[in-house]
């Protein structure tokens, strides 16, 4: 309600950042490294899980949240000319987090909790004003400031942790600790957010109705409930956090359906399609980690966790970055024709069916891989990680295809933008 | 039950700020229920014609000495931010375009191929699922003035577009 919203320049920059970080990650695996070929807490196999969450989510999750977050609370960002500072902060900063685990140095933890920690100042400092200038009238953004006390939460304890393994401050986090961090990670800052925006993606490419306040209010308290639980883990177990959180999926996927039913869009594309599936992967996500509480097993948290992070969160943003992509390079480049001769539709920046390929390889890269994780088999794990790494190779090629304008006919009045930024 | 914001603009005022922006900001940010209530070292008149204008409603009380009190509260349906305030005088709609169940940026292309049909005066009315965020400032960049609100029962967004003279 107060002032333009402007596309966000930044967000191909952020999201190559973060697909360099996934490939990485895909290939550290690929040759070997990490669980299950390493134990669960060697060196390397925390350097490629924090590639995985900080570097690859996390900087896909503040990118997208710098480009729509002003646009789901109708309030231009603030301070946006720290975007490209926060990136390389936060970039610079996962990569030298995973150095500090695979070394085992405290020189790189030292520069990963500096870094981190400014970068996430900086990613607050534009999006907290947003938000806050929109928690009276818009039930959404109730979920968002969750979802950014959660990015603030995580990462403050996350510092707290690399500063302990530099030898900086005398902490040594146990169990409970480390699972809070997890959990509001994995859970509060990217699964809630994710959630959040994912009802946006759905009303807005999918044209379904907007969801009600009640449903959108139940994930926000239960989301808080499992936090307050999360709080109180050595004292009561993780059993009141994992219900909540079990409680606050349910109502998602129980909302998600209601609007999809709903939704006017009759031909969803394959975005959406690729976000739908990404969110069904929640349930059986939840249902591996409950089972792996019952049980005590190590391996199926594991496994439940690859299935959070790589089936849900990665599916979903893998559906989502040609598509944002695309309808960013539509905007730039034909934005200032619209109206004043023909333009190619969206669709046309895109080949529909090499995403659909992308995303089908790593869907069964996730599947066999959470399957191999569970049951400690190495070969299988490792034939996954070429299928993941094949997956997010497709998706890449795709986005920068839809930069480059590959996908239609050259037209002198159609220049290619910048790669790796949009003029607004 | 409604909520009152209180924003007191004596002290900035008396260090020799204006709080006009400070105002705006606090009653874009109101929720629908919510009622935004200024204390001021005098009658406010000149924002209480802004605020009228852009669809508020207004209750004052004296508080003794110079220092009044308004109580303003957000139509449902208030206009975004950016209308232009001269939207009574315009002429009716030349055009009806009803844009709902179109996947963005469809909608958009649409009214902008209407404004580039039509002659400069002329306004074109569009229905739209939500409010279209990024076509507006083309339309500002393109010289054309708006008028937008959303409907009050949460059906979507209503908006008059009238072409810029010079387009």
């Amino acid at each position: 309600m107060s002032g333009e919203i402007h596309m966000a320049r930044w967000t191909p920059a952020w999201f190559a950042a973060g697909l360099g970080m996934l490939f990485l990650a895909l290939a550290l695996m690929a040759t070997g490294h990490g669980a299950p070929f390493a134990a669960w807490e060697a060196g390397e196999s925390r350097a490629i899980l924090h590639l995985l969450a900080v570097g690859w989510i996390g900087t896909l999750m503040i990118g997208a949240s710098l480009q729509f977050v002003p646009v789901l609370t109708a309030v231009p960002l603030a301070l946006d000319w720290l975007s490209p500072l926060a990136l390389g902060f936060w970039s610079g900063g996962a990569l030298s987090l995973a150095l500090g685990f695979w070394k085992a140095q405290p020189g790189p933890f030292t520069l990963a909790a500096v870094l981190l920690a400014m970068a996430a100042a900086m990613a607050l400092a534009m999006l907290a004003p947003c938000v806050a200038h929109a928690l009276a009238r818009l039930p959404l953004s109730r979920l968002l400031a969750l979802s950014l006390a959660g990015m603030a939460a995580a990462v403050a304890l996350g510092v707290a942790f690399a500063l302990a393994r530099a030898g900086v401050v005398p902490l040594a986090p146990g169990p409970a600790l480390r699972l809070l961090h997890g959990f509001l990670g994995l859970g509060l800052w990217f699964t809630l957010g994710a959630m959040a925006v994912s009802f946006q993606f759905l009303a807005m490419f999918g044209l379904a109705p907007q969801p009600s306040r009640r449903s959108l209010a139940a994930p926000g308290a239960l989301a808080a409930i499992a936090t307050l639980a999360a709080l109180a883990l050595p004292a009561v177990g993780p059993w009141p956090m994992l219900g909540a959180a079990v409680a606050a999926v349910g109502q998602y996927l129980g909302t998600g359906a209601r609007m999809n039913r709903q939704r006017k869009l009759k031909k969803p594309d394959v975005s959406l399609r690729g976000g739908l599936w990404a969110a069904v992967t929640l349930g059986p996500a939840a249902m591996v980690l409950v089972a792996a509480a019952l049980a005590g097993s190590q391996a199926l948290a594991v496994a439940g966790g690859a299935l959070l992070l790589l089936g849900w969160l990665s599916g979903l943003t893998l559906a989502f970055i040609p598509k944002i992509i695309g309808f960013l390079t539509w905007m730039e480049v034909f934005g200032p024709r619209m109206g004043l001769g023909p333009v190619p539709p969206t669709a046309a920046l895109t080949d529909a069916r090499r995403i659909a390929l992308g995303l089908s390889l790593w869907a069964m890269g996730t599947a066999v891989l959470a399957a191999s994780l569970a049951l400690g088999l190495s070969v299988p794990a490792q034939g996954a990680t070429i299928l993941l790494l094949a997956g997010a190779g497709v998706i890449a090629r795709e986005t920068l295809a839809v930069r480059r304008l590959a996908h239609l006919p050259p037209d002198p009045l159609s220049i290619p933008p910048r790669i790796l930024q949009i003029t607004p | 039950m409604s909520t009152i914001v209180t924003l007191d603009v004596r002290a900035m005022l008396a260090s020799g700020q204006e709080p006009f922006s400070a105002i705006m900001q606090a009653a874009d940010a109101l929720g629908p229920d919510q009622t935004l209530r200024l204390i001021a070292p005098f009658r406010p008149v000149p924002l209480i014609g802004v605020m009228r204008q852009r669809g508020f409603s207004f209750a004052e009380h004296p508080l003794g000495g110079d220092v009044w009190q308004v109580d303003f509260s957000p139509p449902p349906g208030a206009l975004s931010a950016g209308s232009s305030l001269e939207a009574a005088d315009w002429p009716a709609p030349s055009q009806l375009l009803d844009l709902t169940g179109l996947e963005p940026p469809e909608p958009m292309t649409r009214i902008l191929a209407a404004l580039e049909a039509a002659q400069p005066g002329e306004v074109v009315f569009a229905l739209l699922d939500r409010e279209p965020l990024f076509l507006l400032p083309q339309l500002k960049a393109r010289g054309h003035a708006w008028v937008g609100n959303h409907a009050a029962d949460a059906s979507g967004y209503r908006l008059l577009v009238r072409r810029g003279a010079n387009a």
